[in-house]
């Protein structure tokens, strides 16, 4: 065998385990099963429950970080109320912590929130959830501290 | 001896003059000249008159004698509604259960229904499957089945109760009728079940679609009283003990579920309606027996509970007023092919009505 085809017959294959290696990391590996992530967040705001605008940023605890839950009122409701019983709890112990209702009426908002026991809700209008969210699911629990996302957890039925 | 004679005498002529013995009959019929696509999910007649409900596809409608107009149409608006649980009255006006712990409330003017306002109801941990209501004494009353242990354990006792009472203002006051089922499946059942509730003197009577039973629970002390086993009729064809439930065979297949669900909801005796008219408690079921009419209505006296007329009919019952029992003619557009144009007819016991 001439010393062109030797190399020819090694080289293909190792070419060919290299390009599937390279798929692999970069369609399989990277991709992560469900996500979380909150783009430009010091240029976001939400409504109070009066209708008022406030920036995001300033209802964040930077030093300590704060607990959140992002979620729109069809959710399921069982998976929305055992994130507001850990808000509620987190806040009972001290932590800031925030609930994040995507909704484009704040009426909707405080007429469904009175009955709560938690009571720091916060109205995300739709075009900012698409604009600044992305979120493989919802509800999702999540801690923000010094502007990033420092854990998160999708909650399911 | 003489005294017994004389009053079996006054007990006869008293019969007659009440009406009994008086033949149920058509007094009118409406036809206008619009259709209705598919089942009837909630209906009632109105102060007005005419008859206002929740119809699948079609949305929902309000039905007078030469128009049908629609309103509420789909949607999260203020006016609009999604996700319908139960339809009942609110003072003069008709409230429709939506999702999570909303009613929206809904005021005729001008002869069209407009939205009015929206009252909210505290929701507990898990989420109760509305299928009826009331709003009497300044509490609603739901009936549905509400898990109070977590709904997604596979195993384990699931305790449900089936009614929800609530304050004017929403606030919760306390959950009636209890049960417990020792598996998941039993419990899943519970969850397309339908429960009905009517009221009638100082009671809500609250029935499940499978069977005949009456719960009385006291306006008054919120309580559940007794419970009286109804008259069978014969024809009566009992739901077996698997329906509603997801099996095998449903598993990524809702085709099959649903073809199993309209089996379920048309091949056995079902309860489909309840109401009380004057001092009956009237029922309606599918007779389920191809020699007889297609439906059995079943008046049953309310303080008795003794069944005292039984009239069989092709008709789908939607609602009564004063006397005046409104159908749809020839059975449920949704679940009846016979029944594809919509007509109204609308009996009563007594003389004819000369209004066409």
């Amino acid at each position: 065998m001439k010393r062109s085809e030797r190399l020819f017959n090694i080289g293909i294959p190792v070419l060919a385990i290299g390009i599937i290696a390279l798929l692999i990391v970069k369609f399989a590996l990277n991709k992560k099963p469900g996500d979380f992530s909150i783009k430009d967040i010091g240029s976001i705001t939400v409504l109070d429950l009066k209708g008022n605008k406030v920036n995001l940023e300033d209802l964040l605890d930077g030093q300590r970080g704060t607990y959140g839950l992002l979620f729109e009122l069809t959710n399921c409701n069982t998976c929305i109320v055992k994130g507001l019983a850990d808000l509620y709890q987190l806040e009972k112990s001290g932590e800031s912590c925030l609930a994040i209702v995507i909704h484009d009426r704040p009426e909707e908002v405080a007429g469904w929130s009175q009955f709560q026991e938690f009571s720091s809700f916060y109205i995300l209008k739709k075009i900012d959830f698409f604009n600044h969210f992305q979120s493989a699911l919802l509800p999702v629990f999540f801690k923000i501290k010094d502007g990033k996302v420092t854990m998160f957890r999708f909650i399911t039925p | 001896m003489r005294n017994s004679r004389i009053l079996c005498c006054l007990l006869f002529i008293l019969s007659f003059t009440l009406g009994a013995g008086q033949e149920f009959t058509l007094i009118e019929k409406w036809t206008p000249g619009d259709e209705i696509l598919g089942r009837e999910c909630f209906s009632l007649v109105d102060k007005d008159n005419h008859i206002v409900g929740t119809f699948f596809k079609s949305g929902n409608r309000l039905i007078k004698p030469k128009e049908v107009m629609s309103f509420a149409p789909f949607g999260q608006g203020p006016g609009d509604l999604m996700d319908i649980r139960a339809l009942f009255f609110y003072h003069d006006d008709i409230a429709f259960v939506e999702n999570h712990g909303k009613i929206k409330v809904f005021k005729k003017e001008g002869g069209k229904y407009l939205f009015k306002e929206i009252a909210w109801l505290k929701t507990g941990k898990y989420f109760q499957f509305v299928t009826d209501g009331l709003f009497l004494d300044n509490k609603w009353f739901l009936s549905g089945g509400e898990y109070h242990s977590d709904p997604s354990r596979v195993k384990g006792e699931k305790k449900l109760s089936y009614i929800r009472i609530l304050q004017a203002d929403g606030k919760f006051i306390k959950n009636l009728i209890f049960k417990s089922f020792p598996d998941s499946y039993k419990s899943a059942q519970s969850d397309y079940l339908k429960h009905f509730l009517a009221a009638y003197k100082g009671n809500v009577f609250f029935l499940s679609e499978n069977e005949l039973k009456v719960h009385l629970i006291s306006i008054k002390d919120l309580e559940a009283k007794r419970v009286v086993d109804l008259q069978i009729p014969s024809f009566y064809r009992k739901m077996p003990p698997d329906f509603y439930m997801l099996n095998d065979s449903h598993v990524d297949a809702f085709n099959v579920f649903m073809r199993d669900m309209e089996k379920w909801q048309t091949e056995y005796s079902r309860i489909h309606k309840v109401l009380v008219e004057g001092d009956y408690l009237v029922l309606q079921m599918r007779t389920c027996d191809p020699k007889l009419k297609k439906f059995a209505l079943l008046f049953y006296h309310a303080d008795t509970f003794k069944l005292e007329k039984t009239i069989l009919t092709n008709d789908y019952l939607l609602g009564a007023r004063n006397g005046r029992y409104y159908f749809f003619a020839n059975g449920d557009p949704g679940r009846d092919e016979e029944a594809e144009d919509l007509i109204i007819h609308i009996f009563s016991f007594g003389i004819k009505n000369e209004k066409k």
